[in-house]
């Protein structure tokens, strides 16, 4: 276990390979209004082994025959009868699917306003007549290759933000819906809030619920070292394995010690997840939880202060030491008792004199923010808006934020 | 990661500076090989300088600690300041390891 384990990350081969053969396969137009030169520059092409070419004789006939299909590549005369090359260009730069179709212009009009006026049209490139073979052809096959590679790039972007898109949904769904915290009031009178934002490239952040029975009910806040695919698979790791752990919910010390095993031995040397795990006896008004190094949770006690304290959450972080034993804590939680857990996206944040909030940061916020008739919605809208502000254009880290109140009473 | 070696008859002082964080994991490979091969008794992680450190650094030093209990070599993180000593803090590695304040 003491070795530093990370793959260098490569993009796959496919993405890559075979330009060159696939090339030949490109369907280009090639315009001109001279029926000559559209064979000499479709012999030239043909020499050279590609097999897919269209023909037009000027430029509403190019058009037409692009809209029937789009080619891979257009080589262009300026000259034309009916539409001239320079009105193509405008044409198909002003339409979304047509607006990065390579150009490549061939005229005997060589003047600097020439060229500049083709390039500003929208012209790739310019070849001047007459054509010569291997110029044109060397040029032809570095607009193809950028085609294609620009085409294979962006179709596994787009696989690839489509995927993760899939996952960040898997991981909303772990989450409570609201419908089932209403249940969770109406059977157990206890009032949660729950703020769940995996990141745009998902990420580690986790929490949940678990009823025990009448009067118990666990739920828990992770989150995973590090960032992206690897921390959200993990989430989902942890999930499946609390999911086999009902016997150990009612016991959060016993549960960390053995989840801490089980993750010592798959994650990666040096990877780690920081967990609040907390069981709420509802009939005792007590609340038993265990810590491994997450935020310290703010809880607030009625009838006293009108400010948040902050418990402590320190702990070994899970999966770092084979065989560490986690301690439980006890503390009271009867009628009013409010508490809120979060990630440290929330704190790992600058105030506008540039200073990170902080635990003790929060703690302020949260006691000025969530007073006696603030709805949960409220307090939650208003820390996640503070967020928003305080990350500015940043892209920011999974964001998770639960609110509790207990709503039942006693008698004395 | 802003690093400097310094080894002396009473071991060896690896000083970091500035931050700690994913990016660093291939630099910090090389300083552990320097505790593997054992040429030292004793091992002092300096980070009086070090301004935060992530998660993956947590993890880093973690595995520094490994290294050196593997290697039998005595290990010692020196002055933690801020966010560092917090994150050390809350995370109890002074129940693993020695860290002087």
């Amino acid at each position: 276990m003491n070795e530093l384990r990370h793959t260098t990350p490569h993009p796959s081969e496919n993405v890559l390979s075979n330009e060159t053969s696939s090339i030949l396969d490109a369907d280009i137009l090639i315009v001109d209004d001279s029926a000559l030169i559209r064979e000499l520059i479709g012999a030239f092409l043909q020499s050279a082994g590609y097999t897919n070419l269209r023909f037009a004789k000027d430029g509403q006939n190019a058009l037409d025959l692009i809209a029937e299909s789009k080619p891979d590549l257009v080589i262009l005369d300026l000259e034309m009868p009916i539409m001239d090359g320079f009105q193509v260009c405008k044409n198909l730069r002003a339409q979304p699917e047509t607006k990065n179709l390579p150009i490549l212009i061939q005229s005997g009009r060589d003047t600097a306003t020439d060229l500049t006026k083709a390039f500003n049209f929208g012209a790739t490139d310019m070849v001047l007549k007459p054509v010569k073979k291997y110029e044109i052809l060397a040029r032809i096959k570095v607009h193809l290759e950028n085609q294609i590679l620009v085409k294979k790039l962006t179709a596994y972007h787009t696989r690839v933000a489509s995927e993760l898109e899939q996952a960040r949904r898997l991981q909303l769904d772990i989450c409570p819906t609201k419908d089932e915290l209403k249940n969770y009031l109406a059977n157990y009178n206890l009032d949660f809030g729950w703020h769940y934002e995996p990141s745009s490239e998902i990420g580690g952040d986790i929490g949940g619920l678990f009823p025990i029975d009448k009067n118990k009910i666990a739920f828990y806040i992770a989150d995973f070292s590090g960032h992206g695919v690897a921390a959200a698979l993990n989430t989902f790791r942890l999930q499946s394995w609390l999911a086999s752990a009902k016997d150990l919910y009612k016991y959060p010390d016993k549960l960390l010690s053995e989840l801490n095993n089980f993750l010592h031995e798959n994650l990666a040397s040096g990877s780690y997840a920081t967990m609040l795990f907390f069981c709420l006896d509802i009939k005792k008004g007590e609340l038993i939880y265990s810590a491994a190094g997450s935020q310290p949770p703010l809880i607030h006690y009625p009838d006293t202060s009108d400010e948040f304290e902050l418990l402590s959450s320190k702990g070994m972080p899970l999966g770092l030491r084979c065989g560490w034993e986690y301690k439980a804590a006890k503390i009271d939680f009867k009628q009013n008792t409010r508490m809120m857990i979060y990630s440290d996206a929330l704190i790992e944040v600058k105030n506008p004199e540039g200073n990170f909030i902080g635990d003790e940061g929060m703690r302020t916020e949260v006691s000025q923010t969530w007073e006696k008739q603030t709805s949960h919605e409220k307090t939650i809208s208003k820390l996640v808006e503070n967020f928003r502000e305080r990350v500015g254009d940043e892209e920011p880290d999974d964001l998770t934020i639960i609110c509790l109140e207990n709503l039942n009473e006693y008698s004395n | 990661m802003k690093d400097s070696v310094t080894a002396t008859d009473d071991g060896l002082t690896i000083t970091l500076a500035d931050k700690l964080t994913f990016e660093d994991h291939t630099n910090f490979r090389d300083l552990l090989r320097l505790i593997e091969n054992k040429e030292h008794k004793n091992c002092r992680f300096d980070l009086h300088g070090l301004q935060t450190i992530d998660s993956a650094g947590l993890g880093m030093l973690m595995i520094a600690f490994e290294t050196a209990e593997k290697a039998g070599v005595n290990f010692q993180i020196y002055k933690p300041g801020g966010q560092v000593k917090q994150l050390l803090d809350i995370s109890e590695f002074d129940k693993v390891m020695t860290i002087v304040s």
